[in-house]
């Protein structure tokens, strides 16, 4: 645990900061959709880090499918899978695939990606509600029966924290709004003064 | 079956030394009122001890509970009032852990006087009907498990059920087969197939009103026709109108009333969801689960046991009732018999 800070992580910031941002640009997609607004791109490493290219790119797809389990992650996994049809060992092609995503995953996709034994996770913000990757629990150094991949946090962190926070001042507008947690509490109040 | 409780339901007394003041029984009222909720004398955590209580060796002396040991020094004695003097502190045994149910009241309560609050965790208990309803649809998700356990997935099989309407609303199966797509774990099923068929997306929901719009208009401009074309209708048929009308508005109001993800329903499972299946169940809302056979732990961990209670965590949004052992016996009597079938033929 101690040594998470301390390691340095392997590849070049540029390229992290590249690859981050298209992956905030998938948010900004959610966002657009009334999504939940997390993106992600999954990126393939092969030669030493020097050849990189995009395997599978996508964003939160909870409401458009009434599905909450459709976060981005499991949304790439999918897709990569599918992908390939038939006999293939998923534990080989995810040896070679890093995760850019804009918010720690969750504890669902925490596992789903150590399922999987994903490469590396370099991801954007915290999440100090469901995070899997050391913030609530730490899915992916303890040994929880399945593979233990490096995870950094905290690149691009005010980027990806504005484009959530602008998602939830609107709030989930797929929702009733008696089941929503937060009403249109402004336009009630601009009412209200203008009556 | 077995309710999962969070592991300080059956816990024991944690015992901890603390230091007490005692005085004369006149002067309660006034360290009470001055100091009952002063900074220098505050409980923390300990809430559920009561502040006060009369001295077993001599009936005119209070005691007033000042701190634990550990956290006793000489500034909180020097804070100690002038008023209540002469006083002695003491030594005493206290619980420190918050009893949740009856018995550890009653056991813990013997050393300092503490309260307890009834039901903090909603302790189920079930009638012999509703007990026979969900062994019998444990035992269907049982028999779906065996039939793609013959399909060389794991033993898992995964149901949805309304406990208002009293029905099963989507089966699903294990289909991690040949360790290709390791996530399709039975609950992932579930929930995408339980997505597709039972919930109606915002925008859906708005084209669907607007058809009923259109048909209903519709059927107006033909009544209004018929009406005028002739009067007088024959009883009968007025009436197997009105009923196909109710039926049809019936049926409206079923495919609006959505459901947002798994709120209110319950979930039953063959097997100990894994953590990331157990998320999943936390993100859908579901109301509880029913789980029949406990993870053995060889290959993936079950995140809903003693341990790992994820549907008990204090940083997520929802939590959820978790029932274990549900018709275990004849799960495990199942298993064992395919699994001799797959031996015999080798």
């Amino acid at each position: 645990m101690q040594s998470k800070q301390l390691q340095k992580y392997p590849l070049d910031e540029d390229i992290i900061n590249y690859y981050m941002k298209l992956a905030i640009e998938q948010s900004k997609i959610a966002t657009d959709k009334l999504e939940v607004a997390v993106g992600c791109v999954m990126v393939k490493f092969t030669n030493n880090n020097q050849d990189h290219e995009i395997i599978a790119q996508s964003h939160n797809k909870t409401n458009q499918y009434g599905n909450a389990t459709l976060h981005c992650e499991i949304n790439c996994i999918n897709e990569i899978l599918d992908k390939n049809g038939q006999n293939y060992d998923e534990q080989q092609i995810f040896k070679q695939i890093t995760l850019f995503v804009t918010c720690e995953p969750c504890i669902m996709c925490a596992y789903s990606l150590s399922l999987m034994g994903i490469k590396e996770v370099y991801f954007g913000c915290y999440n100090e509600k469901f995070g899997g990757n050391g913030t609530i629990l730490d899915l992916n150094t303890a040994n929880y029966g399945a593979n233990t991949y490096p995870s950094y946090g905290g690149f691009l962190e005010e980027e990806c924290k504005q484009v959530l926070k602008q998602f939830y001042e609107k709030g989930n507008l797929n929702l009733d709004e008696d089941k929503r947690h937060r009403r249109k509490k402004k336009e009630d109040k601009e009412e209200i003064i203008s009556s | 079956m077995q309710q999962l409780l969070p592991k300080d339901f059956l816990a024991t007394a944690n015992v901890q030394q603390a230091i007490v003041v005692e005085f004369e029984n006149k002067k309660t009222n006034f360290m009470i009122k001055k100091y009952g909720n002063d900074q220098y004398f505050n409980l923390k955590n300990l809430n559920h001890i009561k502040r006060i209580r009369k001295s077993e060796e001599n009936p005119t002396n209070v005691q007033f509970f000042l701190r634990l040991k550990d956290d006793f020094n000489d500034e909180v004695e020097q804070n100690i009032p002038e008023e209540i003097k002469p006083y002695s502190l003491k030594e005493v045994e206290v619980a420190v852990n918050m009893p949740r149910t009856k018995e550890q009241f009653l056991q813990f309560n013997k050393y300092w006087p503490i309260t307890y609050k009834v039901q903090q965790y909603e302790i189920v208990q079930f009638t012999d009907i509703e007990q026979k309803e969900i062994n019998q649809i444990m035992r269907q998700c049982i028999e779906q498990a065996k039939q793609t356990y013959e399909k060389q997935n794991k033993f898992n099989a995964c149901a949805i059920y309304d406990p208002n309407k009293k029905k099963i609303l989507q089966f699903a199966v294990d289909e991690t087969c040949r360790k290709q797509n390791s996530i399709k774990h039975c609950t992932m099923n579930v929930m995408k197939l339980f997505g597709q068929n039972y919930i109606v997306t915002a925008q859906q929901k708005a084209t669907i009103v607007e058809k009923v719009k259109d048909i209903q208009d519709e059927e107006k401009n033909q009544e209004d026709k018929l009406q005028k074309e002739d009067g007088e209708e024959v009883e009968e048929e007025k009436k197997d109108k009105i009923n196909s009308k109710r039926k049809s508005e019936e049926s409206i109001e079923e495919s609006l009333s959505s459901y947002y993800y798994c709120t209110g329903l319950d979930v039953f499972i063959v097997q100990e969801p894994c953590i990331m299946c157990s998320m999943a169940l936390i993100h859908s809302r579901v109301r509880r689960v029913y789980y029949s056979l406990k993870n053995p732990k060889q290959e993936q961990f079950g995140g809903l046991n003693e341990d790992l209670m994820i549907n008990h965590m204090d940083s997520l949004n929802h939590s959820f009732l978790v029932f274990q052992n549900v018709e275990s016996e004849y799960a495990n009597t199942t298993l064992s018999n395919c699994q001799q079938h797959d031996e015999l033929p080798k």
